[in-house]
């Protein structure tokens, strides 16, 4: 399986989920902005697991 | 190969070293009691050092390791022997409190020095310490607890096991991180060790 | 909010906020690390507070009204069971569960290689891609429903990950709320927010276990070296996005296997990634780190020394208080002293006596906050909580 390796504060690095787009007509940076806030939130979960719970 | 070599490796920590001198001195007919007494003389040395605090848990559980694996080369024999105890004692972590890894330090620290021990486990009950020291005879009793809300265990098994008028014939002793001289004068228990070592040191006194 | 609790609240904050930068405020605060007292106090078992996130908010009320503290952690019972119970978490035992109601839950350590959520040769996998490791490896393992990618899926897997997300976001959203309560309602300010893990103490703590990391640092040193530099900027990235956007509270360390080893090994393998993630927090986002040395740490002062001024706020537990405030009170601000045992046994004039102490040595010039050596349980008697107060008010005013 190919690794994503995901660096702190992501967990589906912008980079890998810009290539699954097949066309983007629009602002590319309004997409990047809006999946990077969200990685932060879900990179927190993984890791309040091994930090907090 | 000199008769202090399989001591000065476990001294020294050297896992594979160990492995090998005590499968070469065995095969060239060293009494496996021989080995023993060396392996022995090295963990009262390196429990020394811990006390000089010149060498640290993770040394003593690491030497608890190889020691284990050069024992199960030395065969049924020896272990059969190394029952012959020097006497009995019953531990356990006290009720409410899970936490085991200082209690199976001093387990391991006992067992190795050659005393029959009696684990209950952890979160153990009053009750169950009162059995096991009827059903043992042990002369020692060793509570282990991490946390301070342990304190109120500790007392109710101190008086679980004066109920069953069976104080006199057991001396008790306590350890932890939250445990003081104050928490045993408190509690009622006879000795606070302030780690494993001194458990050790304890019992082997009570046994003397 | 009424406006003399919105007074009361300011004056708090400052006193805090100053304290910690190791000034003198107006009084030395009251900023006590309360667990399980909280809910004895307020007449909840460990299982209602434990399960019932509502009911520690409001056990921490109670006690922050009645002893007037300062500042205190909104909920220092901190892992709520719900989301244990959501995600199925294996290395907790749960008040009400696998212990007795009234007994705080605990975390239970693999005893051997054979448990370990993480197994010794497993260390490349972890420092290649150590999200990732958690998500496909150590997840399956901790919990008792999430599958790797390796294993057929399941329903249970499935909403194991959707249960477990959801929680948290609930617990964030109901601790925004209840730090807010505990501002209007009683003036207090909440007074730590993200965590910090030093990364060899998540080592040993919730992915090998310290009896499998004790031998690996003999026999695989190296990697248990790059481990611990792999998780550096992770364990910086989930404390930073977990303070206080406002930056008006510090996060916490929660020291924890550091003394139990030599000093070669501290200093291989404990303090520089520790102390990196301590400094970047202080220089690159403005975050003050309370350093909270369960046991007794004073054998590594010389390390902390180290640190920054004022990044630290120095919380002592079994060490010699004075001893610390000798040699680091300069540059760090210092916190906690009075022995739990105290608080257990003793009586509220001997409790009275020792925050006495506390306040005219090592309080003395400021920079200091009143709290217990340990995390204060439910042994602690309220009359010698209520000394502690007392003490404070009567003797530490500047």
């Amino acid at each position: 399986m190919e690794k994503l390796k995901p660096k702190p504060g992501e967990i589906i690095p912008w980079e890998v989920h810009e290539k699954e787009y097949e066309n983007i007509l629009g602002d590319k940076e309004i997409l990047k902005q809006e999946w990077q806030n969200l990685e932060v939130i879900a990179f927190r979960f993984i890791w309040a697991i091994l930090t907090d719970f | 190969m000199s008769n202090n070599d399989i001591y000065e490796a476990l001294v020294n920590l050297e896992e594979k070293k160990v492995k090998q001198l005590v499968s070469q001195s065995l095969e060239k007919g060293m009494a496996p009691e021989e080995i023993m007494e060396q392996l022995q003389k090295a963990l009262i040395e390196i429990g020394d050092r811990f006390e000089r605090e010149e060498c640290y848990v993770p040394d003593l559980i690491y030497s608890g390791a190889i020691m284990k694996d050069a024992v199960e080369l030395l065969g049924p024999k020896i272990k059969e022997k190394g029952a012959e105890a020097k006497g009995k004692v019953v531990v356990g972590t006290v009720y409410g409190d899970i936490h085991d890894i200082g209690k199976d330090l001093v387990v391991m620290l006992l067992q190795n020095a050659g005393f029959d021990v009696v684990d209950l486990g952890v979160d153990v009950k009053p009750e169950k310490f009162v059995e096991a020291i009827k059903e043992s005879g042990a002369k020692v009793v060793g509570m282990s607890c991490l946390l301070t809300i342990s304190f109120d265990a500790i007392s109710k098994t101190v008086k679980a096991i004066e109920d069953a008028g069976i104080r006199d014939q057991v001396s008790i002793m306590i350890g932890g991180a939250p445990v003081t001289e104050l928490v045993k004068d408190k509690t009622g228990c006879d000795y606070y060790g302030k780690d494993a070592i001194h458990g050790l040191r304890f019992v082997s006194e009570a046994y003397s | 909010m009424p406006e003399n609790m919105e007074k009361v609240y300011q004056e708090r904050l400052e006193r805090y906020k100053t304290a910690n930068r190791n000034e003198k405020p107006d009084r030395v605060p009251l900023r006590p690390f309360a667990a399980e007292f909280t809910s004895k106090y307020a007449g909840y078992t460990a299982q209602e507070v434990t399960h019932e996130y509502e009911k520690a908010f409001e056990a921490v009320r109670r006690c922050a009204k009645d002893f007037q503290w300062d500042a205190t952690v909104v909920n220092m019972i901190y892992v709520w069971s719900g989301l244990v119970d959501h995600f199925g978490q294996k290395y907790y035992k749960v008040p009400g569960i696998e212990l007795d109601p009234n007994v705080g839950f605990q975390y239970f350590e693999p005893a051997d290689e054979q448990g370990a959520f993480m197994k010794e040769d497993e260390y490349d996998a972890l420092i290649e891609s150590p999200t990732e490791f958690l998500a496909n490896v150590w997840m399956p393992r901790i919990s008792k429903y999430v599958v790797g990618p390796q294993d057929s899926n399941t329903y249970r897997n499935n909403m194991a990950w959707l249960k477990g997300g959801l929680s948290l976001m609930a617990y964030g959203g109901a601790v925004g709320a209840a730090n807010e309560k505990l501002k209007t309602e009683c003036g207090t300010v909440s007074c730590v927010s993200g965590p910090i893990k030093a990364p060899f103490d998540i080592l040993a703590d919730k992915l090998r276990g310290f009896r499998q990391v004790s031998m690996d640092v003999y026999r695989q040193p190296d990697k248990v070296q790059k481990a611990c530099e792999a998780l550096m900027p992770y364990l910086y990235m989930n404390a930073k996005v977990a303070a206080d956007p406002t930056k008006q509270v510090p996060v916490s360390v929660w020291l924890h296997r550091g003394t139990m080893f030599s000093k070669d090994m501290y200093e291989r393998f404990f303090w520089p990634t520790l102390k990196e993630i301590i400094i970047k927090l202080w220089e690159e986002d403005d975050i003050q780190t309370i350093w909270y040395a369960e046991g007794n740490w004073d054998k590594w002062l010389q390390y902390t020394k180290e640190l920054p001024e004022k990044s630290i706020i120095y919380h002592s537990d079994k060490g010699d208080i004075f001893e610390v405030h000798k040699q680091v009170g300069d540059k760090f601000a210092i916190s906690g002293g009075v022995p739990n045992d105290l608080l257990a046994f003793g009586t509220p004039e001997e409790v009275k006596e020792v925050c006495k102490k506390l306040i005219q040595t090592v309080g003395k010039d400021g920079g200091y906050l009143m709290d217990a050596q340990a995390i204060i349980q439910s042994d602690a008697k309220a009359e010698n909580m209520k000394a502690m107060t007392e003490a404070t008010l009567e003797y530490g005013e500047y």
